[in-house]
C-alpha cells in the first residue's frame, strides 16, 4: 500500500494509504476531522471541499494517494473572517453545507476581500445549501450591514440574537452523528433489493462473513418482525421483510465490520436469490383490476381513502355564476437536506444509546421500545446537530433498529450510515398528487364551493401517507372561505420508494393547483386575481366548514403588503411580452392539534434549572434542533420569559435520558408548543422565586417583576443572580417545569383531527419572471413575500425559514423531480437530481404584518412550512402573465414552458 | 458507495506511464478524476489499476506559440480560466464559465474531459472550432489527428489502450468565438445543449464560420465554412437562421431526464443563433466575455 506525505491544517503526516481511498475518507474515517461533511460522496454538493495546495477541491472525489507531497486545509484549519460574518448574518441554518462553504468562502474573501456578486457566485456556485436559500450567504460575503432589525416590544424575543450553534457549525466543530468515533466502533451496510417487486427466496451470507473483518449478518429471522410505521392504524413495515421486497432499494440483510468500506464490500457479497415479480408504478396501473395487491390489508392497492363533504357543493354548482374545473399534476420531489441518514447505538452503563439524524427522536424511542421490547427509558435517544429533515427524517428508519440490534448481539458501538443514492430509495419525499378542482363563483368572484379530487401516489409503504392524504384537503379551506367544500383523495401503493411527509405535508400541489384555478377564474370572470382573492379570504376568528378554527389572522395584510411592496397592480398585465408577474398565498398549522400517537400526555414538556452560582440558566427540552433554529428561539423565549439576558440561557435539547419528551420537528409545531412549554416553564420559576422572596425578602412584597437581570417588588431589588444563589444556599436546586397542551380541537367527523392546531400562520407572496420565449428558460428575479407569523422571535432565522423556502420553492417549481422507470429510480444522485445553486435564487423582499397571536409564546406563529406554500402558484401565474402559457404541471421545466407557448401560437394562427 | 480494490502507478516521465498502460491489462490513466472517480464509486467504471499522470509536469503547461497553443492534457479548467486565452479567445471563458463549479474546474482536465468523451462534455466545441488537433503518443510514437475524429462515439475515442493524449493545440487568438449552454439550471449544469461558434469577417462579409455542437449527437459535431455554404454571405438574423436549420440537420439527440430530442433540436437553433450573434458583437467590439 501506498505511504503518502501530506501536511494537513499545518501539521505533517506519514500515512499509509489504501489507493480506493479518497481524502474524505482518510479525513473522516481515519483522522476524525469530521468537519468535511459527506453530503453526495460522488462531487455534486460541495460539503466536503477542502484547500488542496489553496485549490478548493472536493475531497471526495480526490484519491489519497494522489495527495502526497500535498498540503491541505479543512474548515478546522480555516482562520478567516467568514465565519463571524457567516454567523452574524445566520448565514447557515442545519450547518451541514457551512463547512464546504467556509472553505470556498474564505478562499474567495483572501483574494478578494469585497467580491461582487458575479464573483460570489462564480465561487460559490459549488455547496449546495438547502435551508437557507444562499441570501445570507451573499450579504455576509458583500460585508453588508446587517440589516435585519430587531422589535423593541421585548427585551429579548424579537432581537436579532446570533444562533445557539452557528459558530460551531462554521468552524466544524458541529458534531453531525456519522461524525461520532468511539474506540471499538463498527460499521453496518445493508443489502438492497435490485427490484422493484419480489419474493425473497434465499439469503445467503457465507461469503459475505468469510472475511475476517466481517463480524455479523443480520436477516429477517434474527430480527423482530412486528410491524411498525409511523400512524399505529398502518403500521406496514418490518425491520427486514421475511419473504416479499416492494421496492428497489428495500433493504433485505445488513452486515457489520470494522470499518465502512469493509462492511459494503460485505453487503455486495451476501448472495439473495429474488424471484422477481410483476410490480406497478403509477396509480393507475396499481388500481387496474389485474394489479398484483402489494398488501394485504390495502385492496386494490388503496392505501387511503377518503371523502368529506360539507355543504352542498352540487347545488352550488347549479346556480353559480360561473364554474371551472381544472387537473393539475403534481410531481415527487425529495427534501434533499444535505445529511444523509445515520444511526449509532451503544450499551453504556444502564442504558443503550443511540444517536440519530432524526428529527422526531421521541418517535424513534417509542418505535425502539415497541419492535424490540426494550423498555423504553433503557433507551436514550440523542439527537446530535442535524443537517436539515424537512420531514424526510421524521420517522424510525433501518438504521436505528438494526444498530441497536447489531451493538447488543456484538456489544460494541455500531454505526450505520446511508449514501445518498439510498437516502433516494429510502424516499419519503413528497407525494406526486393529481388535484382535480372544480368550483363554483359568484359574478364577483366570490367563492361558493370546491369539490377538490386528489389521487396520491404513495411508493411501497404508508409512512406518514394517511395524514398527507388528509391534510392534501382538510387544509384547503383555511385560506379562502369555502362555503361549500366536498373533497375525496385515494392514496395508491406503487412498487416504488414510499413518499412521506414533506415541508407543507400534502399541502403544496394543491396550493399550486389552487392558486393557477383562482387565477384562470379571474382571467375568465375579467376580475384582478388581487381583487378575486381578496374577496374570499378568511379572517380573524372565523371557523372553516371542516370546522378548523382560525384566531388571529393577518392575511389580508400580507396581500396588501406583498401587492404594494411588488407594485402589482401596474405590473400584472402591463409588462412586456417574456416579463411577468403573479400572486400566490399560503397559510399552516402551527402545530398539530393531535399527536401520531394518540396518548394523554403533554406535546411539549422541559424543565429550566437555574446554575447553582445564578448566573446562568440550563433549558432541557425534548425539542429537536433541526437547523430550523429551535434551540436560538426557545433559549430567546427562556430568557424573556426570566427577564434575564440571551446570553445567560444554555441550552440542552433532544436527549431522552436528560430532556422531557417533546413530540419533534415536525407539523410546525416547535415555536409555537415548545415555547408554550418553556414560558410555563419560566413562570414556574418565578412562582418558586417570589413565595422565596416573600418568606427571605419581604413579606409584603405581592408580585415580583423580572427584567433585565434584576427582580423588584417595587421596593428592594435585587439581580436575578444574587437572588438565585440566595435560593439555592437556602433551599437547594431550583428547578421550573414547564408543559404544554393544545386545547380540544376541531369536529367530530372523521378524519376531523387532521388540520386542527391552535393557530395558523398566513401569507402573500409575489414573483416576478422572466420567460425567455425561445427556450422556455424561466428566471425567477423577484419575490416578494409578506408574512403573518405572529410576533417574530428572531428576524435572522425567521428570514432564513422565508428565504429557504423560498428557494426550496423555486427548485420545486422550475427544476426538481424524482423520475423512475419501471420501478428503478432515474436520479438518485445529485447530479441529475438537481437543486438550487446560489445563481438560481431571485432577490427576496421579506417582511412580516404586524400580528400578536392571543395563544402563541409572546404572540409566535409557524414560518417553517407555511413559507413554501405560495411559491409554485406565484411563479405559475407569473410565467402565465409573462408569456400567456399555462402550464398546469410540475415541475414547470423550460421545455414544458416552450411547449405551451408553441401551443398558443398554433391555436392563435 | 466505495472504489473497488485497485492497483495504482504514478510514474515520473511519459515513457514510463506509457509502460505503465501497455504492460498492466485494464490500467487507466488518471487525470482529475471528477469523472472517473464518480464512475469508480458508481460501478460504471472497473479499472484493475491506476496509471496516475500526477507526475508529468510536462501535461501541465499551456504553451503559445505565436498564433496557436498548445494545452498539455493535463491542464485545468482553472489553468485555462487564468491563462490569456481567456483574453485572446472568448469563447474559452464562456465555455469554463458554464462548465461545474470551481472545486471541479480546480481538478478537471483537458485531457480527462476530452478523453473521458462523454457525448455532452463541455470542452469539445470550443476546441473544434479553434481547429484543434489532438496530439498523441503511444509506444509507437507520436501522431497527430484533427480533434473532430478523435471521437467514435459516446464514451469512445481513437485512443488505444497504451496511447496518452498528450495535449491539444488550437488557435490562440480568436476574438469572434463564443460557447452557448443549456442546462436545467443557471449553473453547474450537465448540458442539454452547448454551441460554440468561431466566426471571422471579411468587411461586412462572413469569411469563415465554424459551429461545434455537444449534447446533440453521439459525438461533437463540427460544421466549417463549406458545410454551412456561408463564405462571402451576409451576417445578419436571416443568416443565422438559415446556418442553424442548417445545423440541426445533422444533429441525431436522444431524450433524457434533462430534455427531449424534439427539445435539444429546439435549443440547438437557439444557440446557434446565439453564439453566431455573440461572436459577431465581440468582433464589432461588444459583448465582452
Amino acid at each position: 500500500m501506498p505511504e503518502i506525505k501530506v501536511i494537513i491544517n499545518k501539521q505533517k503526516h506519514n500515512l499509509i494509504v489504501d489507493v480506493n481511498e479518497t481524502v474524505l475518507d482518510l479525513l473522516r474515517d481515519r483522522l476524525h476531522l469530521t468537519g468535511s461533511k459527506r453530503g453526495c460522496d460522488t462531487g455534486d454538493c460541495g460539503a466536503c471541499t477542502c484547500l488542496l495546495d489553496g485549490e478548493t477541491v472536493n475531497s471526495c472525489l480526490t484519491l489519497a494517494v494522489e495527495v502526497d507531497g500535498g498540503e491541505i486545509t479543512t474548515v478546522e484549519g480555516i482562520e478567516s473572517p467568514v465565519i463571524e460574518r457567516f454567523a452574524k448574518h445566520g448565514a447557515f441554518q442545519c450547518g451541514f453545507c457551512a463547512s464546504g462553504a467556509v472553505v470556498s468562502s474564505a478562499a474567495l474573501i483572501d483574494k478578494d476581500a469585497n467580491p461582487s456578486v458575479e464573483k460570489i457566485e462564480e465561487t460559490l456556485s459549488g455547496p449546495i445549501c438547502r435551508c437557507t436559500g444562499y441570501v445570507r450567504m451573499i450579504a455576509a460575503l458583500q460585508n453588508e450591514e446587517h440589516q435585519t432589525s430587531g422589535s423593541d416590544r421585548h427585551d429579548v424575543v424579537g432581537q436579532p440574537v446570533m444562533r445557539k450553534d452557528i459558530l460551531d457549525k462554521l468552524t466544524g466543530k458541529a458534531r453531525f452523528t456519522a461524525d461520532f468515533h468511539f474506540p471499538n466502533m463498527l460499521y453496518g451496510a445493508l443489502v438492497k433489493s435490485p427490484y422493484p417487486y419480489a419474493r425473497i427466496k434465499s439469503i445467503d451470507l457465507t461469503e459475505a462473513l468469510s472475511d475476517e473483518h466481517v463480524l455479523l449478518g443480520l436477516t429477517a429471522k434474527d430480527v423482530p418482525q412486528i410491524k411498525y410505521g409511523v400512524t399505529p392504524a398502518r403500521y406496514d413495515e418490518t425491520i427486514l421483510p421475511l419473504d416479499i421486497v416492494r421496492h428497489v432499494g428495500e433493504p433485505v440483510a445488513a452486515v457489520f465490520a470494522t470499518d465502512r468500506r469493509t462492511a459494503e464490500i460485505a453487503a455486495d457479497n451476501v448472495r439473495v436469490e429474488y424471484e422477481p415479480l410483476q410490480g406497478v408504478f403509477n396509480a393507475a396501473d396499481a388500481r387496474a383490476d389485474s394489479a398484483p395487491e402489494l398488501h394485504e390489508e390495502f385492496k386494490g392497492n388503496v392505501n387511503t381513502d377518503i371523502h368529506q363533504n360539507f355543504g352542498d357543493v352540487e347545488a352550488a354548482f347549479k346556480s353559480a355564476h360561473y364554474v371551472r374545473e381544472d387537473t393539475f399534476q403534481g410531481q415527487k420531489i425529495h427534501q434533499a437536506f444535505l445529511e444523509p441518514q445515520a444511526a449509532l447505538a451503544m450499551e453504556e452503563g444502564d442504558l443503550i444509546n443511540v444517536w440519530t439524524a432524526n428529527q422526531n427522536p421521541h418517535l424513534v424511542q417509542v418505535q425502539l421500545a415497541r419492535v424490540l421490547d426494550i423498555p423504553q427509558s433503557k433507551l436514550r435517544v440523542i439527537r446530535p446537530a442535524l443537517g436539515g429533515g424537512f420531514g424526510g427524517k421524521a420517522e424510525t428508519t433501518k438504521l436505528e433498529f438494526l444498530s441497536v440490534i447489531a451493538s447488543r448481539k456484538l456489544k460494541r458501538p455500531v454505526m450505520m450510515t446511508m449514501d445518498r443514492k439510498q437516502v433516494f430509495h429510502h424516499g419519503r419525499g413528497r407525494h406526486a398528487q393529481t388535484v382535480r378542482l372544480k368550483s363554483a363563483f359568484n359574478k364577483d368572484g366570490s367563492l361558493l364551493a370546491t369539490h377538490e379530487e386528489v389521487t396520491l401516489e404513495g411508493g411501497a409503504y404508508t409512512s406518514y401517507g394517511i395524514i398527507t392524504s388528509y391534510y392534501s384537503g382538510n387544509l384547503l379551506p383555511i385560506l379562502y372561505r369555502l362555503p361549500n367544500f366536498k373533497f375525496d383523495a385515494q392514496r395508491i401503493c406503487t412498487n416504488l420508494p414510499s413518499c412521506g411527509a414533506m415541508r407543507g405535508n400534502g399541502t403544496p400541489q394543491p396550493r399550486f393547483a389552487l392558486e393557477s384555478h383562482l387565477d384562470m377564474a379571474a382571467k375568465e370572470l375579467d376580475i384582478s386575481p388581487i381583487e378575486l382573492r381578496r374577496r374570499n379570504l378568511v379572517y380573524e376568528n372565523y371557523k372553516t366548514i371542516n370546522e378548523l378554527q382560525v384566531t388571529s389572522c393577518g392575511l389580508e395584510d400580507c396581500l396588501d403588503e406583498a401587492v404594494e411592496m411588488s407594485n402589482f397592480e401596474s405590473k400584472f398585465g402591463k409588462l412586456p411580452f417574456g416579463k411577468g408577474i403573479g400572486v400566490g398565498l399560503g397559510s399552516f398549522v402551527s402545530g398539530a392539534g393531535y399527536p401520531i400517537i394518540r396518548g394523554d400526555f403533554p406535546h411539549s414538556a422541559c424543565n429550566i434549572r437555574v446554575g447553582e452560582d445564578g448566573e446562568r440558566v440550563f433549558l432541557y427540552t425534548g425539542a429537536s434542533e433541526i437547523g430550523q433554529g429551535s434551540d436560538t428561539v426557545l433559549s430567546q423565549i427562556a430568557a424573556e420569559a426570566l427577564g434575564i439576558d440571551y446570553e445567560r440561557v444554555t441550552i440542552f435539547s433532544s436527549d431522552s435520558a436528560i430532556t422531557p419528551t417533546d413530540l419533534g420537528s415536525y407539523s410546525s409545531r416547535v415555536t409555537f408548543m415548545a415555547g408554550n412549554a418553556v414560558i410555563d416553564a419560566g413562570e414556574d420559576i418565578k412562582r418558586i422565586l417570589t413565595k422565596f422572596w416573600k418568606e427571605q425578602v419581604s413579606a409584603d412584597a405581592t408580585e415580583l417583576k423580572f427584567k433585565r437581570n434584576i427582580v423588584s417588588d417595587g421596593t428592594t431589588e435585587m439581580s436575578f443572580a444574587e437572588l438565585t444563589l440566595k435560593y439555592f444556599r437556602r433551599r437547594g436546586p431550583l428547578i421550573g417545569i414547564g408543559t404544554y397542551n393544545p386545547p380540544k380541537l376541531g369536529g367530530a367527523y372523521k378524519g376531523a383531527a387532521v388540520g386542527t392546531s391552535p393557530a395558523y400562520s398566513f401569507c402573500a407572496m409575489v414573483a416576478e419572471v422572466t420567460v425567455d420565449p425561445k427556450t422556455g428558460v424561466v428566471t425567477v428575479d423577484d419575490v416578494y413575500a409578506a408574512h403573518d407569523s405572529g410576533t417574530v422571535i428572531n428576524p435572522i432565522t425567521f428570514h432564513g425559514q422565508v428565504e429557504g423556502s423560498i428557494v426550496m420553492g423555486v427548485g420545486e417549481t422550475l427544476m426538481e423531480s424524482v423520475e423512475q422507470k419501471d420501478g428503478y429510480l432515474r436520479n438518485p444522485n445529485f447530479h441529475d437530481y438537481i437543486l438550487p445553486t446560489i445563481a438560481d435564487i431571485p432577490r427576496i423582499h421579506s417582511t412580516t404584518v404586524d400580528v400578536v397571536d392571543p395563544n402563541g409564546p409572546f404572540g409566535a406563529k409557524e414560518v417553517g412550512e407555511g413559507s413554501i406554500l405560495p411559491v409554485m402558484g406565484a411563479i405559475a401565474n407569473a410565467i402565465d402573465d409573462a408569456v400567456g402559457a399555462r402550464v398546469m404541471s410540475l415541475p414547470i421545466t423550460a421545455e414544458k414552458v416552450l411547449n405551451a407557448i408553441k401551443a398558443n401560437n398554433s391555436a392563435s394562427r | 458507495m466505495y472504489i473497488p480494490p485497485l492497483e495504482y502507478t504514478a510514474p515520473a516521465t511519459l515513457a514510463e506511464a506509457l509502460t505503465a498502460l501497455k504492460k498492466t491489462t485494464g490500467a487507466v490513466p488518471l487525470a482529475g478524476g471528477t469523472d472517473l472517480v464518480v464512475m469508480m464509486k458508481e460501478g460504471r467504471a472497473a479499472p484493475a489499476s491506476l496509471v496516475s499522470l500526477r507526475r508529468l509536469s510536462e501535461l501541465k503547461q499551456i504553451s503559445f506559440d505565436g498564433d496557436a497553443v498548445a494545452l498539455g492534457a493535463g491542464v485545468t479548467v482553472t489553468q485555462i480560466e487564468r491563462s490569456e486565452l481567456s483574453a485572446t479567445n472568448p469563447g474559452f471563458t464562456d465555455m469554463v464559465r458554464n462548465m461545474a463549479n470551481q472545486q471541479i474546474r480546480n481538478r478537471a482536465t483537458v485531457g480527462g474531459n476530452l478523453c473521458t468523451a462523454a457525448a455532452c462534455a463541455d470542452i469539445p466545441p470550443i476546441l473544434l472550432v479553434n481547429d484543434a488537433v489532438a496530439v498523441i503518443t503511444g509506444s509507437n510514437g507520436e501522431r497527430k489527428i484533427p480533434l473532430v475524429d478523435f471521437f467514435t462515439g459516446p464514451r469512445k475515442t481513437q485512443l488505444k489502450h497504451d496511447e496518452l493524449l498528450v495535449s491539444v493545440t488550437c488557435r490562440a487568438k480568436n476574438r469572434g468565438t463564443s460557447y452557448i449552454k443549456f442546462g436545467p439550471r443557471k449553473v453547474v449544469n450537465i448540458a442539454i445543449v452547448g454551441v460554440a461558434c468561431a466566426l471571422e469577417m471579411d468587411g461586412e462579409s462572413i469569411a469563415t464560420l465554424k459551429i461545434a455542437v455537444t449534447a446533440a449527437s453521439g459525438t461533437p459535431l463540427l460544421l466549417e465554412t463549406n458545410d454551412l455554404m456561408v463564405k462571402g454571405q451576409k451576417a445578419n438574423t436571416e443568416q443565422w437562421e438559415r446556418v442553424a436549420k442548417q445545423v440541426v440537420e445533422h444533429l441525431s439527440p436522444i431524450s433524457d431526464i434533462r430534455g427531449s430530442a424534439e427539445y435539444r433540436l429546439e435549443l440547438a437553433q437557439v444557440g446557434v443563433i446565439r453564439a453566431c450573434e455573440t461572436a459577431l458583437l465581440r468582433l464589432q467590439g461588444g459583448a465582452d466575455a
